[in-house]
């Protein structure tokens, strides 16, 4: 089998999916690229059992075939100097011959039908489907995904629970210090029910799926979810933990609803922040009728800041980690930031004047 | 710099000592006290003169020294009855100076700088012999090394004195394995090199030592040459804990999962009350484990979250116990120790989840440690430690009273 494809294509194409492939793996052949070439399309894939990533491009008619390189051909395509590459596949012994420019490359490859078959999810295997605009899945994983724990201790809290419920899916991420939930609405849902999906999974999602007028195409069946969109697919392994109940926690009445500026509310954290305790990041505040004022101490010496702000409800002071504050407040999207508190050791609810059914709930820190 | 003057106060034989005083009935045999053989403690920890006579040594087994001496009269230790003799001892020395830093139930040191250092010593020999009927042995010097090696020159009831003037003659013909920190592992080294007694070895090249010992070498050859510049620690400056632990070698060899939770369980709970009493919690908790064939090993765990609840710690421990033993062979010994300490009054985290039961949890422990205090340790006892007598009856948290500290205190070898 002979192709002539556009190198930069095929990088560019390259770098989509090698994100995929185990740095080391039992499975020789995981650690390769799987080619298909249908006559006038190629598809790209890589899996590393857990999270599989695969992409379809159009090229001028070429011969039929396959093969799995080795994921060395990621690099290679970067560095090759010509315009166009000539793949060269001996169908014996896979042996490639990588041509462009005055470079040539020869590759081990391997038997593409040693390669393990992506999870299919059929008519009969599918618990939920939905389709969802890539703008408002990418905003639902910018609001949710930072608070994910990285924790291998508290497996649960790896993933992101997917709760899908008629028209609206709701996004729930915790490391059981704050929780993260929003909502986006979705169309074409079928069935109702949460599943947890792995977060550094659906890092790849935002990666990936950047055209933000696409529509997102989700199957999910008991232990796979596949997110296609145009030409490129994502599948994830499940993740069968029990995700606590969110809406148990979740406060219904405040003692106290603080509003303020954003960006002058960050920055003033941001400052405060230098002189916290490394370990626990504490950042006092004290919040009365138009001002909040915090401060932060350490071995090298104190801070204060004050930044205006209406509060409505009882006189309130509180700690809190500023890195949780400040995660949070990189990714809202309002000019005015909103606090509801319920007192001095219990969680305050942060929220975001453009994003009306986010929430962002923080435990404070007990001094 | 005015030179210092310190003592070193060793109490003779002090456990037998203390046992001949309240028994006079047995003051002429030759005493030893002696473990529970039946608990498999049953090692020589104190002896008196008369026992010591027929060789033998603190340390071995008490069969062996059965073989010994025909008539040896084994007492069990009475560590409530020492403690009380070591602080009326301190008192006394508090008579002296408030620099006092107690080392082990038995020994200590005084810093008497701007007195005589002879007569003082001699003063508490009289005062120590005549109020309390036990002897103490007292080496003077212008450092703590040199005055610990003195109080064990001469025994019972002696002063020694190593000066500037005579250590060349008195301190550097003794074996260099009397120096504090020369160990048998570190003898061994020594003599391999002709170095045999302390002279030797502080006529040794410090570059040569270090390259031997690395940190310790420098230490070594200071010590030796009588330059050690360590301070007297006051008493009340407790000394900075880095770790809590328990281990303890079980009445019988355990044989399944069930016996070691139990013992954990009753480690945990004497290292977290421990932990409490201190106002720490641990980030860090760590097993030992030693089989019957006696090979040993350790491995660590780190904390979620802080904590010096009972049951979070056993928790982890036995999880840390099954995911690192497959019962090859039966456990002899097996010990607890939490490290990387946060004082209990550093800022908490909460979190989302497990706030209230965490509370309740640190509530009732503290409950059992008030109800223990007025009405012993065994007034209350978990379920399943209460259901295996011989393993649930330990209690290490009140019988193993005596921690001798380490020479250095933390950041001391630098």
């Amino acid at each position: 089998m002979r192709l002539f494809i556009p190198r930069s294509l095929l990088a560019e194409q390259l770098q989509i999916v090698a994100k995929a492939v185990p740095s080391k793996s039992n499975l020789s052949m995981l650690e390769g690229i799987l080619f298909t070439c249908d006559g006038n399309s190629m598809t790209l894939s890589a899996t590393n059992l857990e999270l599989g990533i695969s992409s379809t491009f159009a090229i001028e008619q070429q011969e039929v075939g396959k093969v799995i390189l080795p994921s060395k051909i990621v690099d290679i395509m970067r560095k090759l100097p010509g315009e166009t590459v000539q793949l060269t596949i001996n169908p014996e012994n896979y042996l490639t011959e990588v041509v462009s420019g005055q470079s040539e490359f020869q590759l081990y490859g391997f038997n593409p039908e040693e390669y393990p078959s992506s999870p299919q999810i059929s008519a009969q295997t599918v618990e939920f489907s939905f389709n969802v605009k890539v703008a408002d899945f990418r905003r639902a994983l910018r609001q949710t995904l930072f608070c994910v724990s990285n924790d291998e201790r508290k497996p649960a809290f790896n993933g992101l629970l997917f709760s899908l419920q008629e028209e609206r899916l709701t996004l729930s991420a915790s490391d059981t210090f704050r929780l993260a939930t929003t909502n986006c609405r979705v169309n074409k849902a079928v069935n109702a029910g949460k599943f947890l999906v792995p977060a550094k999974n659906l890092q790849e999602v935002l990666r990936i799926f950047t055209e933000e007028e696409e529509t997102i195409h989700v199957l999910v069946s008991q232990n796979q979810i596949l997110l296609s969109c145009r030409n490129k697919r994502i599948t994830s392994r499940l993740l069968e933990e029990n995700f606590p109940d969110v809406e148990r926690v979740i406060p219904q009445e405040f003692t106290g609803r603080v509003s303020f500026d954003c960006l002058k509310f960050m920055q003033a954290v941001e400052r405060s922040s230098l002189l916290s305790e490394a370990a626990s990041n504490v950042v006092r505040f004290f919040i009365s009728k138009d001002c909040l004022v915090m401060r932060t101490s350490s071995k090298y010496g104190k801070t204060q800041e004050k930044v205006s702000a209406e509060l409505e409800g009882e006189d309130m002071e509180i700690s809190l980690n500023s890195r949780f504050i400040l995660e949070m407040l990189k990714i809202s999207e309002g000019e005015k930031c909103m606090i509801e508190l319920t007192g001095p050791n219990k969680p305050c609810i942060f929220r975001d004047s453009l994003h009306d059914d986010y929430l962002y709930l923080v435990l404070p820190i007990k001094i | 710099m005015k030179e210092r003057v310190i003592l070193h106060a060793d109490m003779n034989n002090f456990y037998a000592s203390v046992e001949c005083l309240h028994r006079p009935e047995i003051r002429n045999n030759p005493v030893v006290v002696g473990g529970d053989e039946k608990l498999r403690h049953g090692i020589v920890l104190a002896k008196n003169y008369a026992a010591k006579a027929t060789g033998i040594r603190t340390g071995e087994a008490l069969w062996q020294a059965r073989g010994k001496c025909p008539g040896l009269v084994i007492v069990p230790p009475n560590f409530p009855l020492y403690l009380r003799y070591a602080k009326l001892a301190r008192q006394i020395y508090a008579d002296f100076t408030h620099q006092i830093e107690p080392f082990g139930l038995d020994e200590a040191w005084l810093d008497v700088s701007g007195s005589d250092g002879v007569l003082a010593a001699d003063r508490i020999r009289e005062r120590i012999k005549g109020e309390l009927g036990v002897t103490v042995s007292l080496g003077v010097s212008y450092n703590k090394i040199f005055a610990k090696l003195g109080s064990d020159l001469k025994k019972p009831d002696a002063t020694t004195l190593i000066s500037r003037e005579n250590y060349r003659s008195v301190a550097w013909p003794l074996p260099v394995e009397d120096l504090l920190y020369v160990g048998s592992a570190t003898k061994k080294k020594l003599n391999l090199y002709g170095i045999t007694t302390i002279g030797e070895l502080a006529a040794a090249p410090p570059s040569f030592l270090r390259r031997m010992f690395g940190k310790v070498g420098d230490v070594l050859s200071t010590f030796a040459n009588g330059q050690d510049q360590t301070p007297v620690m006051c008493l009340d400056e407790e000394a900075l804990v880095k770790s809590i632990g328990n281990s303890t070698t079980t009445p019988r060899d355990l044989l399944c999962d069930e016996d070691v939770k139990i013992i954990l369980f009753v480690l945990c709970e004497s290292v977290c009350a421990r932990m409490r009493e201190h106002g720490f919690f641990c980030r860090t908790v760590a097993i030992s484990i030693r089989d019957s064939a006696l090979f040993s090993f350790e491995r660590q765990v780190k904390l979620e979250t802080p904590s010096h609840i009972s049951g979070e710690i056993a928790d982890a421990a036995m999880r840390l116990f099954r995911q690192n033993y497959s019962w090859a062979k039966p456990i002899r010994s097996i010990g607890v120790r939490c490290s990387e300490l946060i004082s209990a009054a550093a800022p908490l985290q909460l979190s989302i989840f497990d706030n209230d039961t965490r509370e309740k949890q640190a509530t009732l422990d503290k409950t059992v440690d008030l109800l223990r205090k007025r009405f012993g340790h065994f007034c209350i006892q978990r379920a399943s430690v209460s259901a295996d007598q011989p393993l649930g009856g330990i209690n290490p948290k009140g019988d193993h009273l005596i921690h001798p500290p380490g020479f250095f205190k933390e950041g001391m070898i630098k």
